[in-house]
């Protein structure tokens, strides 16, 4: 089920609030709101439901384990590695499977000696890397001690299977949402109504209208890139540019806007990550969930920048690797992570110079570094990035593509561009109950509602990951 | 109680502003997407045709999402003067010809034409069919509509279950009377919320629903389904294809016929049998597998019209079974590469009458598949 679909918006949304809020106790809306995320998950495949209940119940497992181990204990350490363990394989099983096996096979057909590698038949279930995260920051987080696992199932299943945040982000860490947690059962109903409804309805705006209007053209263009012009090639990679930030932050503002609606602050995942300065600034605004997730349980473990310049380095780019492949099974994605890795160890080589160019200088760099970047995100491979790129420097005659009259995407696009590079995000607006706010959502609502009923809802970017 | 009110009236604005802004977003996508004008009157499927002294055909003028109907009568663009000069083609048919589902300007005989764009002299292919339309009618239609623009051929793709229906089909009776006018302003958002709930109910509630509405139907007319067909509904529609054949011909005009298909190599995969079930919602007295067979029995009598006059006939079941189901939208409507597959093999049959110019040669109706 999909937040941009008539069976979300009519349907599930409605009951699952009305239910949700006539419910007296913590318990009880604890089960509802896991009921409530199962029927959610299920509706894409409900075998994959027994694999998260799975996950939930082993790290549930280890985090009572762990109340009982004291700190430093073989034991707590046990209940540390065996839920990763679990954890890991079933994200490598499902997920990097096909992966490892056809790398295999390539190399072998490389160094001359071709091997019968199967391709197995594996489905990728929705969402994996998400919930894989969100059990695993649990279970590290209450092995260093910075959270106490919880006794009860019923609100660790809450917090695994919460709909708002379950399949495409943000990774919430559970100490970033165990005080709304613990106080569901007595939190008040109108007390940030007006924000989560106000957070939607943005989101709504920046999926439907924006993003997946200027899917229109970026799709067909991505699908034909052998064929694209100069322009149509800077059309196609602008226009994904723009169209993968309004589709995951769209995501994410309608999932912050849906946790208020049920009491719980999900925190921000997009800080206008197109404003940024540098790498570094990048990052901190760019998917913050994962890239502080990565930094608290990948980089600073691995060392961080504690033991030398070569050492930063090697954390940096083993980091933004892990970065990379975690977005997908592809060497595409690896690439993208190792990309990423190259401009911070530049930007901490280049630093001095890099801080004393103009700030409009800074951004237009940072705006174009990304967007090369976007290219090996987006392209299925790596031939296809790089005929993308050289059509974008050298000009090229071909053509451009649109499923929709080019003068609306081109629409979209600018005020994509606004938005993103003046513009104030969900977070820094506004959000009262005045008249003309009010009506300016429901002008949003309605807008969002007519492309929604116009064509099928298109699946978020970020499910695939 | 002024809050409660203040509140209340609050909330109908939000609500009133709200619809304003789906039908004005539902106007302007309509006008990105198919170039419908903004202003253009709010027609549904249904209206996009009319009965009038000429008989029932598509109703001239009217733009309907994809669906746009030029000035003349035909699905399609507006023409200019010069396309009479050109070589005309008239397909003619059903709802598979007028194209339901397949993506602005993949109906199969908007394809023909693009399939035949190189043929010297030039070739203009339009498309007189419209959903619903019998084969009765479409002679009728021939007669007084379409004879007049003299076209060199006409393609017809014929439905043959519309003979599973009781009475049998006959030409739709010819009105007189002044056309009635579409309505000056209708909400176009609606029936695009209707629509859109309809798709979002699951697949196995729809069928229950079917299997439901059909038990109704039949109960209400006391039928119980057949599973054979008698062979004088078949008889019937041989006939009045043959005659419909002989009055084109007598007309001047080369007919050419094209074999009905519909999506069932098997009937019993859980796909096949939900669409077999939506198709036995239109013919409540026979069961799905007797459509069937019926159809099958239709392709036969078809061929033999065809052999037996001297008639070109397409078959394009063979091309539309390798394309597998992905030919097709639902039990006999095309996709577009299903209709793509009935333009090649039609164009392939009909590009030696038509391409004489030997600049072109044998490539100029070089169709694709």
């Amino acid at each position: 089920m999909l937040f941009n679909s008539l069976e979300f918006l009519f349907a599930f949304l409605p009951l699952c609030y009305a239910v949700f809020w006539t419910l007296p106790n913590a318990k009880s809306r604890y089960v509802w709101l896991t009921v409530s995320g199962y029927v959610f998950y299920g509706w894409w495949d409900p075998r994959f439901c027994l694999l998260m209940a799975f996950s939930t119940l082993v790290s549930y497992v280890a985090g009572l384990g762990m109340l009982r181990s004291p700190i430093g204990s073989r034991a707590r350490r046990l209940y540390l590695v065996v839920p990763i363990g679990i954890d890991l394989t079933l994200l490598g099983f499902f997920k990097y499977t096909n992966f490892a096996l056809d790398t295999v096979r390539t190399i072998a057909t490389w160094s001359g000696r071709p091997v019968e590698v199967p391709h197995l038949d594996i489905i990728l279930p929705i969402g994996i890397s998400f919930y894989t995260f969100h059990t695993i920051s649990y279970i590290v987080d209450a092995y260093r001690g910075v959270i106490v696992p919880t006794r009860n199932l019923w609100e660790f299943a809450t917090y695994v299977s919460l709909f708002s945040q379950l399949v495409a982000g943000p990774i919430v860490r559970f100490r970033q949402i165990e005080e709304d947690l613990e106080a569901i059962g007595s939190s008040s109903r109108t007390r940030w109504l007006t924000l989560g409804i106000s957070f939607f309805c943005v989101g709504l705006v920046e999926k439907v209208l924006i993003a997946d209007t200027i899917a229109a053209m970026v799709d067909p263009s991505f699908s034909h890139w052998r064929e694209l012009s100069t322009a149509g090639a800077w059309l196609a990679v602008l226009g994904y540019t723009f169209q993968l930030l309004f589709d995951f932050s769209g995501y994410s503002t309608m999932a912050v806007g849906l946790g208020y609606l049920f009491g719980i602050r999900i925190p921000q995942n997009f800080n206008s990550p197109y404003q940024s300065l540098n790498p570094s600034d990048f990052w901190e605004r760019w998917h913050i969930s994962l890239s502080s997730c990565l930094r608290d349980y990948l980089y600073i473990p691995l060392g961080g920048n504690r033991h030398g310049t070569w050492n930063t380095y090697r954390n940096l780019m083993l980091t933004m690797l892990f970065g990379g492949l975690w977005h997908g099974a592809s060497w595409t994605f690896v690439f993208w992570g190792f990309y990423h890795g190259v401009l911070l160890c530049a930007y901490r080589v280049f630093r001095a110079p890099w801080d004393a160019l103009p700030r409009v200088l800074q951004q237009a760099g940072m705006f174009l570094a990304v967007l090369v970047g976007w290219v090996f995100f987006r392209a299925t491979s790596f031939p296809e990035a790089l005929h993308l790129l050289r059509v974008m420097v050298v000009p090229t005659d071909g053509v451009w593509y649109s499923d929709l009259d080019l003068r609306v995407v081109l629409a979209a696009m600018l005020v994509a561009a606004w938005w993103s590079l003046r513009g104030r995000n969900p977070f820094e607006m506004k959000h009262d109950w005045s008249p003309s706010h009010r009506l300016g959502l429901a002008v949003a609502f309605g807008a969002a509602l007519a492309l929604i009923v116009t064509a099928r809802p298109s699946p978020f970017l970020y499910f695939q990951f | 109680m002024a809050t409660t009110r203040s509140r209340l009236a609050w909330s109908a604005l939000t609500g009133v502003v709200a619809m304003l802004a789906l039908e004005v977003t539902v106007r302007l996508d309509d006008w990105a997407q198919f170039g419908v004008a903004l202003t253009a009157p709010a027609v549904e499927m249904p209206e996009l045709a009319t009965r009038d002294s000429l008989g029932f055909h598509a109703r001239a003028g009217v733009h309907f999402r994809q669906f746009r109907i030029n000035r003349l009568g035909f699905r399609g663009d507006e023409v200019g003067p010069e396309a009479l000069s050109e070589s005309l083609v008239f397909t003619a048919g059903a709802s598979e010809t007028f194209g339901l589902y397949e993506s602005p300007g993949h109906e199969w005989p908007r394809q023909l034409q693009d399939s035949l764009a190189a043929c010297r002299p030039a070739v203009r292919v339009w498309n007189a069919a419209f959903a619903g339309m019998s084969l009765p009618t479409v002679q009728q239609d021939f007669e007084r509509r379409l004879r007049p623009f003299r076209p060199r051929l006409l393609v017809y793709y014929p439905t043959p279950m519309q003979y599973l229906t009781t009475p049998l089909p006959s030409p739709a009776e010819p009105y007189p009377g002044p056309l009635a006018p579409l309505p000056a302003w209708r909400s176009r958002a609606l029936p695009r919320f209707r629509d859109a709930i309809k798709r979002s109910v699951p697949e196995p509630l729809l069928d229950v629903a079917r299997s439901l509405l059909t038990a109704r139907n039949r109960r209400a007319q006391g039928l119980v389904p057949s599973a054979t067909v008698d062979a004088g509904r078949l008889d019937a529609f041989e006939r009045d294809l043959r005659r419909f054949m002989g009055t084109v011909r007598a007309a001047g005009v080369t007919p050419v016929l094209v074999v009905h298909a519909n999506r069932f190599s098997d009937t019993t995969s859980v796909e096949a049998r939900r669409l077999l079930s939506a198709w036995e919602r239109f013919y409540p007295e026979y069961t799905g597998p007797a459509i069937v067979r019926f159809d099958a029995a239709a392709a036969e009598r078809t061929t033999e019209v065809a052999r037996d006059s001297g008639l070109i006939v397409v078959d394009p079941r063979d091309g539309l079974r390798q394309v597998g189901t992905a030919a097709f939208s639902d039990f006999s409507h095309f996709t577009d590469r299903g209709a793509a597959v009935v333009a090649g093999a039609t164009a392939r049959a009909i590009a030696p009458l038509l391409c004489t110019d030997a600049r072109t040669g044998s490539t100029a109706g070089a169709p694709r598949d």
